[in-house]
């Protein structure tokens, strides 16, 4: 398949998959007991104030016509503003995403760089005691919750041995550099461990796969050792499932994410994601999930487009 | 049978934690060391010791009997949610590989969608609207895990609808409906046993983080996850009481991989002979 004919493809699967996730998402916080008027107005409303106050919100116009109002303003990068507070969401979003992306990003590429190394080693010693440990390792760090490995990590290096922050971010966030890098490093690196050894057993397989294969026999014929001839062929071979499980794993990773951000007191979507549920800030958790799952969905999307570039297989499914 | 164990690590590791947490559960009914709600103010903080054999948290409640109570709610929200997950994916992925092929992007994709939405996420809209609950939880991640079952199921059953044995029964005059019975449950059982001990690993995982963040069932039930929310207040304190709810639901997740590894190279030949 032409690789214009690809992207227009993956590009218009990514918009409608835009529309149609925030509209699910529109639909479940509508089916609230209640309404959004009566949840700003409180119980002891009267109808009369109730009605004017559904009128100027428009939530007596269909619920279809009130997502396409939403929608088109969520377009133009207004998601309204807070039931409870009146402060513009998309400006509070856009605060707190200054903890939470870099938060992901760094993970993400902490991860990948424990994870390939290690999948590539516990592949070639599959066989030994030592690539036999390493997989165990992941195992365990599979079945580990992302929140407790986060309490534990908390308390060898910021109780045990207080090297680190165990939580908290500077008032003035990255105006104050070196303050606010060093309460990073503890929840990335828990998000990084969780995340690497899920990607490890990808990587680990990827390069099982890869030692079995004639062009790999070719290069050690050749007379490269075992190690050189996965230098060559094998890193490209486990980067490519790793990259693919990454965007995948977009998702959770971004669920992870907001779990972290709890353990470690960092003020980012997540932690305001779950007060406002907790404050049944209706529209603001509509606009926050509107905002991660583009994220998901824009990721999946770049992953496809750099995948289809580089695998002329992925473009012909 | 036996031979089915031998040399197969994984199952039989995997079994005994599963025996384990079983155990536990069995245990809550007939027998704890206290009364897992029992608040003793002189007890505050105790360290292990022959009457708190794990020690006792901030309010002196033994910490031992949190934990063995505590099965009850992890493995009921795993019980329903794998439940849900199993027959909600499995019919899913099951209808969309043998729909005509004009239906089957469509469902694809609704799948896709659901993907976008993990267990976690799926909670805290549900616990938005209806505040948290065991049923939100439940919900949540029976439906999100379905999304993964079915499109596991839909994949794996795609391989053997393309089969020539699937191939000579429609040619005989086969219903796909009778395919679907005789060839492709059977050949599907092993990865359905797969699939649904990876779907309580995740729920017990999803379950814990839910009461992690106070969005699962609600107190006074202990939970594992709730109790190392409280524990985490404390870690100046007494940061053994973050260690032992997190080994038990590490247990318990760790249980069932093992058992889904274990099935995979009990029905896998191909497995076995390069491993072993």
């Amino acid at each position: 398949m032409n690789i214009l004919l690809f992207s227009a493809r993956r590009l218009s699967l990514f918009i409608s998959s835009l529309v149609v996730s925030s509209g699910i998402v529109f639909a479940l916080l509508r089916l609230l007991p209640g309404d959004l008027a009566q949840a700003k107005l409180g119980i002891q409303a009267t109808p009369e104030s109730l009605a004017i106050l559904r009128h100027e919100m428009g939530l007596d116009r269909s619920l279809l016509s009130q997502y396409l109002d939403w929608l088109i303003h969520a377009l133009h990068g207004d998601l309204g503003v807070s039931i409870l507070s009146g402060a513009d969401i998309t400006a509070e979003i856009a605060q707190k995403a200054t903890v939470t992306i870099p938060l992901v990003i760094m993970a993400s590429i902490i991860a990948v760089l424990i994870s390939i190394p290690l999948g590539m080693y516990a592949a070639l010693r599959y066989r030994n005691f030592d690539g036999v440990a390493t997989s165990g390792i992941s195992q365990l760090g599979i079945a580990v919750p992302i929140f407790w490995s986060g309490i534990l990590i908390a308390t060898v290096f910021a109780v045990l041995w207080p090297l680190l922050p165990a939580g908290g971010f500077p008032e003035i966030g990255w105006s104050e550099p070196g303050n606010a890098f060093k309460s990073m490093i503890l929840p990335v690196f828990t998000l990084a461990l969780g995340q690497g050894a899920v990607l490890m057993r990808f990587a680990r397989s990827a390069t099982i796969d890869t030692l079995q294969q004639d062009y790999f026999r070719t290069a050690r014929a050749t007379g490269l050792s075992r190690f050189q001839a996965l230098r060559i062929h094998g890193v490209r071979n486990a980067m490519i499932p790793v990259i693919s499980v990454l965007g995948m794993q977009m998702a959770t990773l971004i669920v992870e994410a907001i779990i972290v951000e709890n353990v470690f007191a960092l003020p980012g979507i997540g932690q305001m994601l779950l007060q406002d549920v907790n404050n049944r800030d209706l529209l603001k958790v509509q606009g926050i999930i509107a905002v991660t799952t583009s994220i998901v969905f824009l990721v999946s999307f770049i992953v496809d487009l750099v995948l289809g570039l580089l695998d002329p297989r992925v473009r012909q499914k | 049978m036996r031979k089915l164990f031998k040399g197969n690590i994984s199952l039989i590791a995997g079994l005994s934690m599963i025996s384990f947490t079983f155990f536990l559960l069995i245990l809550s009914y007939i027998w704890t060391p206290f009364d897992p709600l029992e608040v003793n103010p002189d007890d505050s903080f105790a360290g292990v010791s022959a009457t708190h054999i794990l020690g006792a948290d901030n309010f002196g409640r033994d910490i031992l009997s949190q934990i063995i109570v505590g099965s009850r709610v992890t493995l009921l929200v795993a019980a329903l949610s794998v439940t849900i997950a199993m027959s909600l994916g499995v019919s899913m992925g099951l209808a969309i590989a043998v729909a005509k092929r004009a239906y089957q992007s469509p469902m694809i994709y609704a799948v896709n969608i659901a993907l976008a939405f993990p267990a976690a996420l799926l909670a805290i809209i549900l616990a938005a609207v209806y505040g948290a609950s065991t049923l939100t939880a439940v919900s949540a991640i029976g439906i999100a895990t379905a999304a993964a079952v079915a499109q596991v199921t839909r994949r794996t059953a795609a391989g053997i609808l393309s089969s020539d044995f699937v191939l000579a029964a429609h040619a005989s005059g086969a219903s796909t409906w009778w395919i679907v019975r005789k060839h492709v449950m059977p050949n599907l059982r092993a990865s359905l046993l797969i699939q649904a001990s990876a779907a309580v690993s995740i729920s017990v995982l999803a379950e814990s983080s839910l009461s992690y963040l106070g969005l699962g069932t609600p107190p006074p039930a202990p939970s594992w996850g709730r109790m190392l929310a409280g524990s985490q207040q404390y870690l100046f304190v007494n940061p053994l009481l973050a260690i032992w709810p997190g080994i038990v639901i590490v247990i318990v997740v760790l249980g069932f991989n093992l058992l889904g590894d274990g099935v995979r190279e009990a029905f896998d030949p191909t497995l076995r002979r390069s491993e072993t």
